[in-house]
């Protein structure tokens, strides 16, 4: 299984930077592709990972409740895909398998 | 110009490739895929449902036997099951039920050692069975950690209405002839009544039945395995049941048990059924995940004649593969009465061994999501 994660810092939010980087920290050491800015595939292997990238998204988002928005999308692994190339396509296939 | 001869060694050579392509076509080798570490829940389990076996039996001086196979193909009316294990995770914890109808055209059947090997006197037992389920799991927390510590139960009882014969015109015992109305058998004085024995030749078994049996399985989840499919994965389980059946008279209806048949076969049978099945992620030369189930039987025999034990048993390990349908391989004690139709007056004590079809395989389950009601 993976996982896609979308998420949005609101304009002007006063800790941006603190945001994206609590975002990156909740992803630990999981394979991941970054799609564009605020969108990633990640390589959430079982049901403990997801959890703990869950409960880390909904601690950012408790911290920081009117700056940060997130949603996480599950999957079956290989799962199709369609690129314009605006992202590491190898990078995709490693994490969808 | 050189040509090519069939010589023996060809011939050999495409004999025993024909055995690897047949081998191959029956376990569809291969078919393992980078990153499957537990296959898909989407196929459908059968829980609690008959397994299929092709084996030997040793010694098979009792059996007389080349090889002995249980088939049991079936047809699934209906059967949400599936749908039952989908909707445990998520939620208030509650049960969460379902029900089953399907067809099974069970059969066992013995090719014995006699002269032509004739398959002798097969078992033709077709039945339709209605199961019910329920399934919940066992805390209300739908955390990784309190679904690895509690799992999930699962309760099922079912109900079967079936038939049992062996296809056979002749009379039951040994010491029977046909009667001059050429319908009756009487006894036939020339042959010995004791010890009494069946006509194993073409003696008519032949009965009906009504069967009904509860089981219940705590399936333990393990939060880290790895699935194919967005889900939690199952390591193990336990189960036990306990099932009745009763004989139906041919008083009752056509085909039913007859009075001989009931005097030393007993109108009734009660077992007993447990088992812990582990999950295994790697097989024997790469044939991939499956489970390893250790199985025990014990079955009672009221009102059965004093030629066997009033108890039979045995005690089954085996191993099957879950990207190969549940084939996989099983190695069997079997002590007690011989289940084979007209070999109900003797007694077994045999070791089987040989391969089998395992459907009722470890479930999967969705994940309990936040945007899942």
């Amino acid at each position: 299984m993976f996982a896609t994660v979308a998420w949005k810092i609101s304009e002007g939010a006063p800790h941006a930077g603190d945001i994206e980087v609590d975002v990156h920290r909740a992803f630990h050491t999981l394979q991941r592709c970054e799609l564009w800015p605020g969108a990633a595939l990640l390589g959430v292997r079982n049901f403990a990972q997801w959890s703990e990238v869950v409960a880390d998204l909904q601690n950012i988002e408790q911290v920081y409740t009117t700056q940060f928005s997130f949603a996480i999308f599950e999957h079956n692994d290989r799962q199709g895909f369609v690129t314009s190339e605006p992202f590491d396509a190898a990078a995709a296939l490693a994490v969808t398998r | 110009m050189t040509r090519f001869r069939l010589t023996p060694v060809y011939v050999a050579r495409a004999k025993w490739r024909t055995v690897v392509g047949v081998m191959a076509f029956a376990l569809n080798v291969p078919t393992s895929a980078p990153g499957q570490a537990v296959p898909g829940f989407r196929l459908q389990f059968d829980q609690h449902f008959d397994r299929q076996y092709l084996f030997a039996n040793a010694p098979n001086g009792e059996t007389r036997t080349i090889f002995e196979a249980q088939l049991a193909p079936q047809l699934s009316i209906w059967n949400n099951l599936n749908a039952s294990y989908d909707n445990a995770l998520s939620g208030p914890r509650s049960w969460h039920r379902g029900s089953g109808l399907r067809f099974t055209m069970l059969t066992r059947l013995r090719m014995t050692t006699e002269s032509s090997s004739p398959v002798r006197t097969p078992s033709y037992m077709p039945k339709l069975t209605w199961q019910l389920f329920t399934v919940r799991r066992a805390h209300e927390s739908v955390k990784p950690e309190s679904l690895d510590a509690h799992g999930v139960t699962s309760l099922a009882a079912d109900l079967t209405v079936g038939h049992y014969s062996n296809g056979q015109d002749g009379c039951l015992f040994a010491n029977q002839r046909r009667a001059a109305n050429r319908k009756d058998c009487e006894t036939d004085p020339s042959v010995p009544a004791s010890p009494l024995s069946t006509n194993r030749r073409d003696g008519s078994f032949s009965m009906h039945y009504l069967e009904a049996g509860v089981y219940r399985r705590a399936i333990s989840l393990n939060s880290t395995l790895e699935p194919a499919e967005a889900g939690v994965a199952s390591d193990g389980y336990w189960s036990a049941g306990i099932r009745t059946r009763y004989h139906v008279s041919e008083r009752w209806l056509g085909g039913g048990m007859s009075q001989e048949l009931r005097d030393v076969y007993g109108g009734w049978r009660i077992n007993a059924t447990a088992d812990k099945v582990w999950w295994r992620d790697k097989g024997f030369r790469g044939l991939g995940p499956g489970h390893l189930r250790l199985e025990a039987f014990v079955e009672a025999l009221p009102g059965m004649s004093d030629a066997v034990p009033p108890v039979r048993f045995s005690v089954e390990l085996s191993r099957s593969y879950y990207k190969h349908d549940g084939w996989g391989s099983f190695i069997r004690y079997y002590y007690g009465q011989d289940y084979y139709n007209l070999g109900f007056l003797t007694q077994l004590s045999v070791v089987q061994f040989g391969a089998m079809i395992d459907r009722d395989r470890l479930p999967g389950f969705r994940m309990p999501g936040l945007g899942r009601p």
